[in-house]
């Protein structure tokens, strides 16, 4: 049984679709509550149709252009996708391999220039190794810290 | 409150033509509840293109509409879950002006400081719709700006019916309480 007239909280419950057959009653033949219910109605609609008509003039509410019909489509840019990557692929095998080329021609150069130092090295020698130290015994001696006794009294004298 | 705006019937077979009829819905919806216009496109976009895939298995259990609103409600959740969309959202120079929406009210021949009043009404809605719990705002959205019946928003929702009086009621509640009680 309803006493008195519709608070802010039946208001609510009204707008959101709990009515019962009294509250239904009441608002029609209270012109109180039934002006409250009609601005609360009047200021939703109004919010609705605002957003409505704001949301129409937004780029991007229209179908046209912003869905792509052709589901193909979707699938189109993957496609793209694919190749551009095989196409990377095929531009960076060259460019790689030359430069692996050119790494490994520089390895061998340099080894090359190694072996050749080393070749000129042995061509050079006057005798074997083995040989070299009878060449010149006194260098030998020196290199070898062997100091000559004739020396050695005259500079302690 | 207006009744359920009538929708026209339309089978899944000629997708183009679900396309063309609920497109604006969809975006709308993603619209107001994002507030990002290119989220609200993508979020379309997306939405179709989830339908179309999913055309098979639709039953006819619900109509076209609802049946999209439903693929829709669950994205815009997703969307709002995503931390990092919800800080794009924020961040993004698409977002739209929460005040806009005020300005687009029909001229109903009242005077400029009543015109003034009601649009600044209609912002008051908007503003205090946004800061809504998300189950408050989707079910206040949908009822308010997609006139939908409180079973149709059940079936969009996946709730029970009493349970979206519950989350309207709520909502309706706070919307009144920020705007005071004048509305």
């Amino acid at each position: 049984m309803m006493r008195g007239h519709l608070g802010s909280e039946d208001m609510c419950r009204w707008m959101a679709g709990e009515r019962g057959a009294e509250e239904e009653r009441h608002v029609r033949e209270c012109s109180l509550c039934g002006a409250e219910v009609a601005r609360m109605e009047g200021a939703l609609q109004r919010f609705g149709g605002a957003v409505r008509a704001w949301s129409a003039a937004q780029p991007g509410a229209q179908s046209a252009g912003a869905w792509r019909m052709d589901h193909t489509s979707m699938v189109r840019p993957l496609r793209w996708g694919l190749a551009a990557a095989a196409l990377v692929v095929l531009a960076v095998i060259p460019t790689w391999k030359s430069a692996r080329d050119r790494r490994m021609a520089e390895e061998a150069a340099r080894a090359d220039d190694i072996l050749m130092e080393q070749v000129d090295a042995q061509v050079s020698r006057t005798v074997p190794v083995t040989l070299e130290p009878l060449v010149n015994p006194v260098e030998w001696k020196a290199e070898a810290g062997q100091d000559l006794p004739g020396k050695e009294k005259g500079e302690e004298r | 409150m207006a009744a359920t705006m009538e929708l026209p019937c339309v089978g899944i077979q000629d997708f183009d033509e679900v396309v063309r009829l609920y497109w604006g819905r969809v975006f709308r919806f993603a619209l107001a509840s994002l507030r990002d216009g290119d989220a609200a496109q993508t979020l379309a976009q997306d939405c179709f293109l989830r339908a179309y895939r999913g055309r098979a298995w639709f039953r006819g259990e619900s109509s076209v509409h609802t049946w999209l609103m439903r693929i829709a409600v669950n994205l815009v959740r997703d969307a709002a879950r995503n931390r990092a969309s919800r800080f794009w959202m924020l961040a993004r120079a698409s977002s739209v002006d929460l005040g806009d929406a005020g300005n687009r009210l029909a001229d109903c021949g009242v005077s400029p400081e009543a015109m003034a009043s009601l649009k600044e009404e209609v912002r008051a809605v908007w503003k205090s719709a946004d800061r809504l719990p998300a189950k408050q705002k989707t079910v206040f959205l949908l009822r308010f700006v997609e006139d939908m019946s409180i079973l149709e928003i059940a079936a969009a929702t996946g709730m029970k019916e009493g349970t979206v009086k519950a989350h309207l009621f709520r909502a309706l509640v706070t919307v009144r309480e920020r705007l005071g009680k004048s509305v």
